[in-house]
């Protein structure tokens, strides 16, 4: 469907949130699902560019986007008012259960995207929410957040730290869920601590797309599967996959 | 369904020449939330194998200028559960008339046990044609594609045209230079059709890791860039066979069909603009029914290979 600009935030030098009208998206879409972005009607790029939704308000859309390739960069030139054709949303969505009270929520980076959505349903719940961000570079993507009752942050100075301070905010809270979206590096970090903790563990995982709903068996995560291993596809499958679930490289 | 756009390739009849290719449009129901299936004269579902087949270690993705790469490897759930769910579900959203299965193998016998296997539980009035993928390497011949040899392929062609109760449509890459000697042996052994998958080799390199982007190095191109590649295949061919031609190779819009349809094929398949944009088969049905009524053309099956005509 054709959405329009409706505003565009620019972070810091490759961050952008942009807004988009585009009610049947915005209406239907849940945390952790995606979109794809179609950045060139002259093919180049060829294929669109899927984004995890960051947030929502009425009609609009809200994604965050980092300039990191061809895609990232056609789109930084874009203009409030443009036109841009974006189907969706696809995937399946973060849930949560009615008895975890405490849910623990991990942002690397500019994946801090799903997070964010997730971060804004939870508010209207009565649960705790407790983020951990990395790295304190980027700290301008979580600034628009105001702790309080609900919510505490936590920032990492880099990686290095991340698992030491995760592994104190779930022995602090205890019986907490993990949500996390971010590097690889990161994902894998947070299923493994959330294994070792016997914390129920979400990940939002990455993967090169090709279309987004499933047809051209492109965006493969390795899982396991009994003693042997599986593909499944980051948009049908995914892209919220259990962390026991991933078969993680060595 | 206007009568226009009907067309028949020997022993199959399409509403329209309209298909998507395989492997380009999942098994039919992952499209059917995103466009109505309804208006496409064939899908070409992925192809089974007899066993399962995990496909390619990732990344099978690449986006390049004008088009892209890919690197699946038939990932497949296997015949059997393929009769159970796949196809079922396949023919949930499709006619019996647009229902075209695929068939891969490592060996010809391979072929043989899916194709049983199909025919044991669909009658030849339940499916529109069988499509050989002979792309598929030859584990007897050193992993070398059934299509690259003319001998391969007509035997393989030769065992399936015996017993298949649907009519075969055999499917080459278009990359060898035999490709005319392979296309006369499949015209020799009975096909009804033959289907050129224009995807010209390419390999890249990831510049950061310093090695090949994909696992297997070498990756088929496909999206509108290879169209020109394409038209000249389809040209030549058409100059040495008289079986009706399908072919896969860029097409992203009802002009790119037409001229396609010129050079000589009598149905279109379309293969990646489906990823970008899933409504673009019945856009293309849609634009040939007015291409011909904008040209006084009776049955779009007129304008096959007139490019030729001097």
């Amino acid at each position: 469907m054709i959405a329009t600009i409706t505003n565009i935030e620019q972070l810091n030098d490759r961050d952008f949130i942009f807004a988009f009208d585009c009610a049947e998206i915005a209406l239907n879409v849940a945390p952790g699902q995606f979109v794809e972005v179609g950045v060139s009607k002259a093919y180049d790029p060829f294929l669109r560019r899927p984004f995890s939704v960051y947030s929502t308000d009425g009609t609009v859309i809200k994604l965050l986007v980092r300039v990191v390739g061809r895609g990232t960069k056609v789109m930084s030139a874009w203009r409030v008012g443009d036109s841009v054709d974006i189907l969706g949303p696809f995937g399946n969505l973060f849930t949560w259960r009615p008895e975890d009270t405490d849910l623990i929520l991990v942002g690397g980076g500019v994946g801090f995207a799903p997070i964010n959505f997730l971060l804004d349903r939870l508010a209207q719940t009565d649960k705790k929410v407790h983020l951990l961000f990395s790295p304190k570079r980027e700290s301008e993507l979580i600034a628009h957040l105001e702790a309080g009752k609900n919510l505490s942050v936590t920032v990492a100075e880099n990686r290095a730290e991340i698992g030491p301070l995760l592994q104190k905010m779930i022995s602090g809270v205890g019986g907490a869920a993990l949500y996390a979206c971010g590097p690889y590096g990161m994902m894998k970090l947070v299923a493994g601590l959330g294994a070792e903790n016997h914390a129920p563990t979400w990940l939002s995982m990455e993967a090169a797309m090709g279309c987004g709903f499933g047809i051209c068996g492109g965006c493969i995560v390795p899982v396991k599967d009994g003693e042997d291993f599986a593909y499944k596809k980051a948009c049908n499958d995914g892209p919220i996959f259990s962390g026991e679930e991933i078969l993680f490289d060595e | 369904m206007s009568e226009r756009l009907k067309v028949k390739l020997n022993g199959i009849e399409l509403c329209n020449p309209v298909t998507l290719a395989s492997g380009c449009c999942g098994n039919a129901v992952e499209l059917d939330p995103h466009t109505d299936l309804s208006a496409l004269g064939g899908v070409t579902l992925k192809t089974v194998t007899r066993e399962p087949r995990k496909g390619n270690p990732p990344p099978r993705i690449l986006d390049v200028h004008g088009g892209m790469m890919s690197s699946i490897g038939l990932m497949n759930v296997g015949i059997d559960q393929y009769l159970e769910k796949v196809l079922p579900a396949a023919a949930g959203v499709l006619r019996p008339g647009q229902r075209i299965v695929s068939v891969g193998g490592s060996v010809v016998d391979d072929y043989i046990y899916a194709i049983n296997a199909i025919a044991e539980k669909y009658g030849k009035d339940e499916i529109a044609a069988l499509e050989l993928n002979a792309c598929c390497p030859n584990v007897k011949a050193g992993g070398a594609a059934f299509s690259s040899n003319p001998g391969m392929v007509a035997e393989l062609t030769k065992a399936v045209c015996r017993i298949s109760p649907y009519p075969v449509i055999v499917k080459i890459i278009a990359n060898f230079p035999n490709m005319n000697e392979v296309a006369k042996a499949v015209e020799a052994e009975g096909a009804d059709a033959i289907h050129m998958s224009i995807s010209p080799m390419g390999i890249a390199i990831d510049i950061k890791k310093k090695k090949p982007y994909f696992y297997n190095v070498k990756a088929p191109l496909s999206g509108p860039l290879v169209k020109p590649i394409g038209i000249l295949k389809t040209w030549d061919l058409y100059e040495e066979i008289s079986l009706p031609m399908i072919a896969s190779g860029g097409i992203a819009c009802a002009d790119d069909a037409v001229e396609y349809m010129m050079a000589g094929l009598s149905a279109v398949a379309i293969g990646a603009m489906n990823y970008i944009n899933p409504k673009v088969g019945e856009e293309v049905v849609l634009g040939l029914e007015k291409y011909c009524e904008e040209n006084a053309i009776s049955n779009i099956s007129e304008i096959v290979g007139i490019a030729h005509v001097r």
